[in-house]
């Protein structure tokens, strides 16, 4: 290890007893690089997941008072916003450097009721409102029982959909919070209106959601995300002077040319300028009891640091920074204003080595700052990250499996096309191997001119198993943002500035509308409502009319197309529906004042002011095992005849003679449990059925028509600006939930066993050829055409040991992009450590593992999602 | 009319939270950890929330009505921001 | 019982590329980085002449395909008792599965594309191991995995050992030169020199096995002697002097009681600096291998043994170096 790129803090596993009944420790495992930073890590892993009912309670209380109720969006929605935050109760705990937080607890959510409260009410009260959504998606949820979870009530604690603990005294307050919206939140508004101009697409719509055909819609769980800022004005102009530029261009209009879109404008700058001084308030009243602590504070040194903090706050409440700790504090603040203000997940600061890089430069050259400070200051950043939290309800927990996707990138150009790669990232890189936390993620852009000593360094990052970074292609982003964008004017300086949004979405950079996304579309699912006709077969409720014919392979290959035509516009087209309500109620203001050119343009984000417009639909899952049934119907049924389309179904009512996966807790392909034995054979013939991720032309095909074929029919939808939508891959956690969903299906897959993760990663256990045949069939269709695609593979840390292994495991991540992959990310990890650690939780705190797109501490995933990693194929050395 | 309740850490002035359960005392100017429902000691100092308030009136458990704002309010409310508190 | 004339092959003079010639695969792994420069893919063939006691390859001894049998997938149903045509499977009085793999052989039952034994299982708990493919079919299944070698991967051609299938390995090794494939081999050095002379001319490297310097215990640990293995070493020195290629590695097992003891690695390490070569790739016994035993029927002499101590390792690498020679350990190698 001596040749290792990394400084001497960082501990080394030693591989001296080659005893293969050992469990296999990642090559590297870092620790904090301070004592403080150590502290506060403790003080994280030990916190419970709290809510807080501040922020809803202000808004709300101005929202509905006589004074502002009548005022027209977005100024009503600014006026409650300035008033909330305003009023929260500031808190900062011993030892903090970075300092501000969503709630007054470390890890804290805010129940956002104002866009969604059903699905919290049903949480809170663990009954099922008739009318949430949420609940089918809920009921199929499993979520991790461990870490910072409060899965049950305890004493004074009220456990909120298995995850958030809430006070019982403040519950009352939550309900009475929960009554006012009913009927009034963003959810209810948008699917009253819905069912009032949507015709008969209304019913399909809900049936899709009943079914579990997809998740519940994202305006009653998290509408906004994925999507980068643009810091430029708060670092620029600082609070005060982003409000004197409000003003400056109220000031510049003509009274006498007051039309209604000027009017607009008008309004919008007042609106900004109203939560411009409520971010105001709120940063000083932290500086005020950073004050008050400090005078009260013995400890000498914690006095001076309380001080420091309340010099910090005041200055950077109203101007712009004097140096790189200012200049993260302010970008931290806002960045926190945003998720206080919206339900958002995919939050991302984009190139922020980019942004801050400037500051850092200037501090390190003039003597200011040390590498060490600056190391710990970002250590400090990535617990402040990892404390946020997103509140929704269990539905929204078992997708996201309580990540908020704030993703870093690193790496990638400039927009001159110099390697953009700089001291401040790498430092960036070593905290997340010193302060290996889950958030935020960190993605290398990866570009043929980052420096290979760079790159190496990033690999290191990959060896500790924190699972980031994730690998992104430049070139194909490139690709696909001049392509989605060049029409509206991307240039390519702007396409080379582009940030990785959420969990790998290409993004413009800090300029563009975003939405999350309606939900997560199981392809599985559509796989069934064509076996039976476009009826459910685990509800029975009949979705689509029958096929009028289903006799051969093109019958069904048609009514396959035909089904998810129908489905995905009508489910898509109610994404711009819903939106209407998230532009009356809950638009964002403080993501509108980050994201260019709205305060240029005097139009917030759902009014168009964004420099680019175009979205993406929402996201298929499952790709991979709907390519696998149909592989199986195609060949065995159709081709073969070695079964009939009825004998299949049978099987599949009957779970193969086995039990589900829900009776039996085992999520995963292995460990399922057998009842009878009459449907063996036909089990096996499934199963032997040709998978995609063997670099085998019969599935793969299959699977490039099914995407491809999504691809043409998003292209044709409209999106909220009347953009063609893009077409978008990815699971999250989702696939666990929708797989639960399903029941046994032609790719011999059993009832309730988890789905395959990500968009091109194979289910698990079929990929038995290798990870180059892997790589080769999910190389078989063009992914630049794609928001993303994604990959997760599973490799044994001895596998890619020592500076060789860490450079070969460099030229497979370059391979793959050079041939055309997009994304690719890493577990390293010894399967037999996740199965100790889910038998043993309590020694297993610390342990982070990828799931699809992020990070997330194993003792906080569910076992849905924890049985599907475990199963995943590793890659591993020959004996 | 203030309501009057068993005197916990959480509800004294030197308490910061933590989480739902616990939090840090700063009582002396340290900062030791204390569970939030854990008995007061002879240090308590009410902290500024509405149920020590002179102008808060219960309407229902933990939720009331307050004189000086001339609004709906909650017993556990901190009024921090508050310059009408006044100790009951 | 165990060496089939047939299928080895007879000595002949040197051949062109057959791209139809035959060879029987029993493994193609992608990713392999530590056999050879680069990322590789290890292709395995299967039959070797030696019968090591710590084979961690068990399966690539035999040069005919193999039934394995495993117990943990096993279900225990007798639907490969039931369909076997030539009754080679009987049940014992623990409800264990029992092979008469003698009867398979003799009946050339798998060496068919479909066994019925095999089809039979619906669990994936029978399979076959051999599987026979043509240099061309292997050659452009390297074709598929080329792309991710980058420019300095390539193909290590292992086994078994490899030249125990001589024609098909020098045509396919000849196939993948004029393809500009990086080639490398492993080798247990038990080969008749004219085919190491063949295959030469398509080598960059070759990782030469060296386990023992005396030939009794050579023979009594492997089953054959050494005097083959250490002729054939001298004279791949020679031609390394001569031609400055191809690059030779010397891999030494280090098995705990069979080969660590001081006088052995002495002797190695005087004998390799005698021949000018210099590198050395030492590879600590481990038991990762040890459930393929079972499932062929075989017994593992070594299941016991534990791997080498961190110390002992230590001893050997010191021993070595003596003799100026650079001893990469395990998978740590500047490659």
């Amino acid at each position: 290890m001596t040749d290792s790129l990394l400084p001497q803090e960082l501990q080394y596993n030693r591989f001296g007893d080659y005893d293969s009944g050992e469990i296999a420790l990642r090559e590297f495992e870092g620790e904090p690089s301070s004592d403080r930073t150590k502290e506060l890590r403790k003080q994280f892993w030990d916190a419970k997941i709290a809510l807080d009912i501040e922020f809803p309670y202000y808004y709300t209380v101005k929202w509905k008072s006589k004074e502002i109720r009548g005022l027209p969006r977005p100024l009503r929605r600014a006026l409650a916003l300035r008033h909330a935050f305003s009023n929260l109760t500031s808190v900062i705990r011993p030892g903090e450097l970075l300092v501000m937080q969503k709630t007054r607890f470390a890890r804290g959510a805010a129940p956002q009721v104002q866009f969604s409260e059903k699905n919290i009410w049903s949480a809170a009260s663990k009954e099922v409102d008739a009318d949430d959504l949420g609940a089918s998606f809920d009921r199929v949820t499993i979520l991790g029982r461990h870490g910072g979870n409060v899965p049950e009530d305890v004493g004074n604690v009220i456990s909120v959909g298995r995850k958030f603990g809430i006070r019982k005294e403040d519950l009352p307050v939550l309900t009475w919070l929960c009554e006012y919206w009913d009927g009034r939140s963003a959810e209810d508004s948008a699917l009253e209106l819905e069912r009032r101009v949507f015709g008969s697409y209304y019913e399909l719509d809900m049936k899709i959601f009943q079914t579990v055909l997809a998740s519940a819609p994202s305006i009653t769980t998290n509408p906004d995300g994925r999507v980068t800022l643009d810091y430029r004005l708060p670092l620029e102009l600082g609070i005060q002077g982003m409000m004197d530029y409000c003003q400056s261009r109220i000031a510049e209009q003509s009274i006498g040319k007051l039309d209604s879109e000027a009017i607009e404008k008008r309004i919008f700058w007042h609106a900004e300028i109203e939560v411009l001084e409520g971010l105001k308030a709120w940063v000083k009243n932290y500086a005020k009891e950073a004050e008050r602590l400090g005078q009260i504070e013995e400890s000498l040194e914690q006095k001076t640091e309380y001080e420091e903090i309340a010099d910090i706050l005041y200055w950077v409440s109203e101007n712009t920074p004097r140096n790189f700790r200012e200049a993260l504090q302010l970008v931290w603040i806002w960045h926190l204003a945003v998720h206080m203000e919206l339900v958002i997940s995919g939050l991302s600061p984009g190139r922020l080595g980019q942004t801050l890089y400037p500051y850092f430069r200037e501090d390190r050259d003039k003597g200011k700052l040390d590498r060490d400070k600056a190391l710990e200051l970002l250590e400090c950043m990535r617990i402040k990250f990892s404390e946020i939290e997103i509140c929704g309800g269990g539905g929204l927990h078992g997708k996201l499996s309580g990540n908020a996707f704030n993703n870093i990138s690193v790496g990638g150009l400039k927009p001159d096309g110099t390697s953009a790669e700089n001291e401040l990232e790498e430092l960036i890189i070593e905290s997340a191997m010193t302060m290996a936390t889950p958030s935020p993620t960190i993605t290398v852009i990866y570009d043929p001119k980052l420096s290979e000593r760079f790159m190496l360094k990033a690999v290191e990052c990959v060896k500790t198993g924190t699972g980031y970074p994730a690998w992104v292609n430049n070139r194909v982003a490139m690709e696909f943002l001049l392509s989605q964008h060049g029409s509206d004017g991307m240039s390519l300086e702007e396409a080379r500035s582009w940030g990785v949004a959420g969990c790998i979405e290409i993004a413009p950079a800090g300029s563009a509308f975003c939405v999350a996304c309606r939900g997560f579309y199981s392809l599985e699912k559509l796989v069934e409502l064509v076996l039976w006709d476009g009826v459910d077969p685990r509800t029975n409720i009949r979705v689509l009319p029958p096929p009028s014919r289903m006799e051969t392979w093109d019958d069904f290959w048609e009514v396959f197309k035909q089904y998810l035509t129908e489905t995905l516009t009508v489910w898509n087209a109610a994404e711009n529906l819903n939106w209407v309500s998230h532009k009356q109620n809950i638009t964002g203001l403080v993501l509108s004042a980050l994201t260019r050119n709205c305060l240029e343009t005097g139009a917030d984000l759902d009014a168009g002011g964004a420099a680019y417009n175009a979205t993406w639909a929402s996201p298929v899952v499952a790709a991979v095992n709907a390519a696998n049934s149909l592989a199986s119907v195609k060949k065995l049924v159709f081709e073969e005849h070695a079964i009939s389309m009825n004998e299949l179904k049978e099987a599949l009512r009957a779970n193969f003679g086995r039990k589900s996966a829900i009776e039996t807790e085992r999520y995963s392909v292995f460990e399922q449990v057998k009842t009878e034995s009459a449907w063996d054979d036909m089990l096996a013939m499934c199963q032997d059925a040709p998978k995609f991720g063997n670099d085998d032309p019969y599935v793969d095909q299959i699977y490039k028509n099914i995407v491809e074929y999504y691809t043409s029919v998003v292209r044709n939808i409209s999106n909220f600006f009347g953009k063609p939508m893009a077409p978008l891959m990815l699971s999250v956690s989702s696939h666990g939930p929708l797989g639960q969903a399903c029941l046994a299906t032609p790719d011999g897959r059993l009832a309730g066993v988890t789905l395959a993760d990500a968009s091109v990663s194979a289910h698990p256990g079929t990929d038995l050829k290798g990870p180059y045949a892997l790589l080769n069939s999910a190389l078989c269709f063009d992914h630049s055409a794609f928001v993303n695609t994604q990959l997760n593979m599973k490799i044994h840390p001895r596998a890619i040991e020592g500076v060789q292994g860490a450079k070969k495991l460099l030229e497979l991540i370059e391979a793959y992009m050079a041939n055309g992959g997009y994304h690719i990310q890493f577990n390293i990890v010894d399967s037999r450590m996740l199965k100790d650690a889910q038998d043993h939780p309590e020694h297993y705190r610390n342990l982070l593992v990828r799931v699809a797109g992020f990070t997330e501490y194993w003792v906080e995933i569910g076992k849905p999602i924890q049985d599907e990693i475990i199963a995943r194929t590793e890659y591993e050395k020959a004996g | 009319m203030a309501v009057t309740t068993h005197r916990v850490c959480g509800d004294c002035q030197s308490y910061t939270p933590v989480d739902c359960f616990k939090g840090y005392c700063h009582e002396n100017g340290g900062n030791e950890v204390v569970f939030l429902d854990a008995g007061a000691c002879d240090s308590f100092q009410a902290a500024g929330k509405c149920k020590y308030c002179a102008h808060y009136q219960e309407v229902k458990p933990f939720m009331g009505h307050c004189d000086f704002v001339g609004d709906h309010v909650f017993s556990e409310k901190l009024a921090w921001t508050c310059s009408g508190f006044r100790q009951a | 019982m165990k060496r089939l004339a047939s299928v080895v092959g007879s000595h002949q003079d040197r051949l062109p590329l057959q791209s139809e010639a035959k060879g029987l695969v029993f493994d193609v792994l992608s990713f392999a980085v530590h056999d050879g420069p680069g990322c590789r893919t290890l292709v395995f063939l299967k039959g070797c002449p030696l019968e090591c006691r710590w084979c961690s390859n068990p399966e690539g001894q035999r040069p005919y395909p193999e039934l394995m049998h495993s117990n943990t997938r096993c279900e225990r149903c007798h639907k490969c008792l039931q369909a076997c045509p030539f009754c080679a499977i009987s049940v014992d009085e623990e409800g264990s599965l029992s092979i008469s793999r003698d009867i398979c052989l003799r009946n050339g039952c798998l060496q068919q594309t479909s066994v019925p034994c095999v089809q039979a299982c619906n669990t994936g708990a029978m399979t076959v191991v051999g599987t026979c493919m043509t240099v061309g079919q292997l050659l452009d299944r390297m074709e598929r995995e080329r792309k991710f070698w980058r420019r300095s991967g390539g193909v290590t051609l292992s086994g078994g050992e490899p030249m125990y299938q001589p024609q098909f390995a020098v045509a396919f090794l000849e196939g993948c030169h004029q393809r500009y494939i990086h080639t490398a081999i492993e080798t247990c050095g038990h080969v008749a020199w004219e085919y190491y002379e063949q295959a030469l001319a398509h080598l960059d490297w070759v990782f030469y096995d060296l386990k023992l310097m005396d030939a009794e215990k050579h023979r009594q640990y492997t089953g054959l002697s050494n005097n083959l293995i250490l002729a054939n070493l001298e004279r791949l020195a020679e031609e390394q002097q001569a031609r400055g290629t191809p690059r030779v590695i010397v891999r030494i097992p280090l098995i705990p009681g069979y080969n660590d003891a001081t006088d052995n690695i002495q002797q190695i390490g005087a004998f390799l600096a005698e021949l000018g070569l210099n590198e050395v790739n030492m590879l600590p016994f481990h038991r990762l291998g040890a459930s393929k035993y079972e499932r062929l029927g075989m017994v593992c002499e070594c299941q016991d043994l534990l791997p080498p101590t961190t110390d002992s390792l230590k001893d050997v690498q010191r021993e070595l170096e003596r003799h100026a020679l650079k001893v990469y350990t395990g998978s740590r190698t500047p490659f």
